[in-house]
């Protein structure tokens, strides 16, 4: 009995043991391990990236402000090329003879699978589905471009101005949800839209509010960087946001006249 | 800039979330604290992951300029230092896994944690002390990565439990085990290679 308690007992030992040699060992591997990894930056990479960081913001702010203007003007001179190129058409729109190309290219267009299942599709997803997305793209656009005149102008003085710029994604939603829904509405309709010199003036009013748009969100962005220049007193702001009212409100009612008054 | 580090008196006081409000406001020497705060932190997390030092001051670096410029996405559900770590550990595994790199330290033939300095042993087994610290990072980085990240980012004493489970992706309990196993396969080849207390340890 006695010696079954000892060898019991020996083998506690041993367990113990090896308990203890094991927690050494994994004591010596914590310290020499967390030794390792008690590594600090070296001190002058702090300078370096606060300055990279400065670089940076100064950067992507130039950026910015210049991209959204750019892109804009671009979107403006397109919309111009077209309304100019089918201006064109309309001097030798009367000679059947000799129709012009883009006149040729536009009853192709007209006569494509696509604008026939448009101007001909009974499903709602056609015609009534196209337009219902063009004048939802209008609505967010012209929206949102309101708001934002009428803020410049005084009223809800409550409001930061410059905080209106985070509307700027959702009007170029709408813009583009407007710019494709209208394509595919002049793919159907495109010969008779562009005999229309109201299409032409319509093309050309988007094409400045685009650059109107392009102004102000250019506007809000220099204020919000410099937040102590109240920038919405000035006569510049006040000048486009009248000229922005103005712009939307000749494109809509040019627009709207496209469907009742029909050129020659 | 070196005015931005001497001048942290107050804004040393002011919480993370108003530190970000106010970087996002153009406040750059609000960020700047943040990248005092968390420097450290950000670093070994990266060696954590590359066991370089200079690979883990590019990362730090890159994680600091991409949260920067993502500084508007931060929502605010997890605390800045998590959201920052977890950028920096998916730059830093971006960069482990990048092929030029693994192929310069291939052919390099460069030690995990090589630039890191162990522990200072007695002058008599000064030899002993750092074969064996030799041997451990050799081990170290043998030991697979899913047990190598827990345990080096958990040695670095930076990290809760919770903030490690939210930057590895893993639960807590699954966190725990790794870093025990890693301790254990560790423990494990060292007494294989003579390393014991009372034979040849320091």
């Amino acid at each position: 009995m006695k010696e079954s308690i000892s060898l019991r007992n020996a083998g506690l030992n041993h367990v113990d043991q090896t308990e203890l040699s094991h927690n050494l060992v994994d004591r010596e591997i914590d310290r020499t391990v967390r030794h390792f990894m008690m590594q600090s930056p070296p001190s002058r990479v702090y300078p370096a990236l606060m300055q990279s960081i400065r670089g940076e913001s100064k950067r992507s702010r130039n950026r910015q402000a210049a991209i959204v203007p750019a892109f804009g003007l671009v979107t403006a001179a397109l919309l111009l090329v077209v309304a100019f190129g089918l201006a064109q058409q309309l001097a030798v729109r009367n000679d059947p003879a000799a129709p012009g190309r883009v006149i040729l290219l536009l009853t192709q267009m007209s006569n494509t699978g696509l604008a026939r299942w448009i101007n001909e599709s009974e499903s709602v997803f056609g015609y009534p589905g196209i337009l219902f997305l063009h004048t939802f793209g209008l609505a967010m656009v012209v929206g949102f471009s309101i708001a934002i005149d009428v803020r410049l102008l005084g009223v809800a003085p409550g409001i930061p101005a410059a905080s209106l710029r985070r509307l700027f994604p959702y009007i170029w939603f709408g813009f583009w949800v407007n710019a494709v829904s209208g394509l595919l509405l002049f793919m159907a309709g495109g010969p008779r839209k562009a005999m229309n010199p109201l299409f032409e003036i319509k093309l050309a009013l988007v094409a400045l509010g685009v650059v109107a748009m392009s102004l102000i969100h250019r506007q809000l962005f220099r204020m919000e960087i410099q937040s102590e220049f109240k920038w919405e007193d000035t006569r510049k702001s006040k000048f486009l946001a009248y000229a922005s009212l103005a712009i939307w409100f000749a494109a809509i009612a040019a627009g709207r006249l496209l469907a009742y008054v029909h050129g020659n | 800039m070196p005015t931005a580090i001497e001048s942290r008196g107050s804004i040393s006081r002011v919480n993370d979330r108003e530190l970000v409000e106010r970087a996002l406001n153009g406040d750059a020497s609000a960020f700047d604290e943040l990248v005092l705060r968390y420097g450290p932190a950000a670093y070994r997390a990266a060696v954590a992951a590359l066991g370089s030092s200079m690979d883990a001051e590019d990362v730090m670096q890159d994680a600091f300029m991409l949260a920067y410029r993502k500084l508007s996405h931060f929502r605010g559900d997890a605390s800045f230092k998590t959201w920052l770590l977890t950028i920096t550990w998916r730059r830093a595994l971006r960069r482990r896994q990048n092929p030029a790199r693994r192929l310069y330290h291939f052919i390099s033939s460069r030690d995990f944690l090589s630039e890191a300095p162990g522990p200072e042993p007695s002058a008599e087994h000064v030899l002993i002390a750092r074969e064996m610290q030799q041997q451990l990072r050799r081990l170290i980085r043998a030991l697979p990565a899913r047990l190598r990240d827990p345990f080096l980012l958990a040695a670095s004493g930076q990290y809760s439990y919770e903030e490690l489970s939210d930057i590895l992706d893993v639960p807590t309990g699954t966190l725990k085990w790794r870093i025990s196993q890693a301790r254990r396969l560790l423990r494990e080849k060292l007494q294989r290679l003579g390393y014991t207390p009372g034979s040849r340890w320091s």
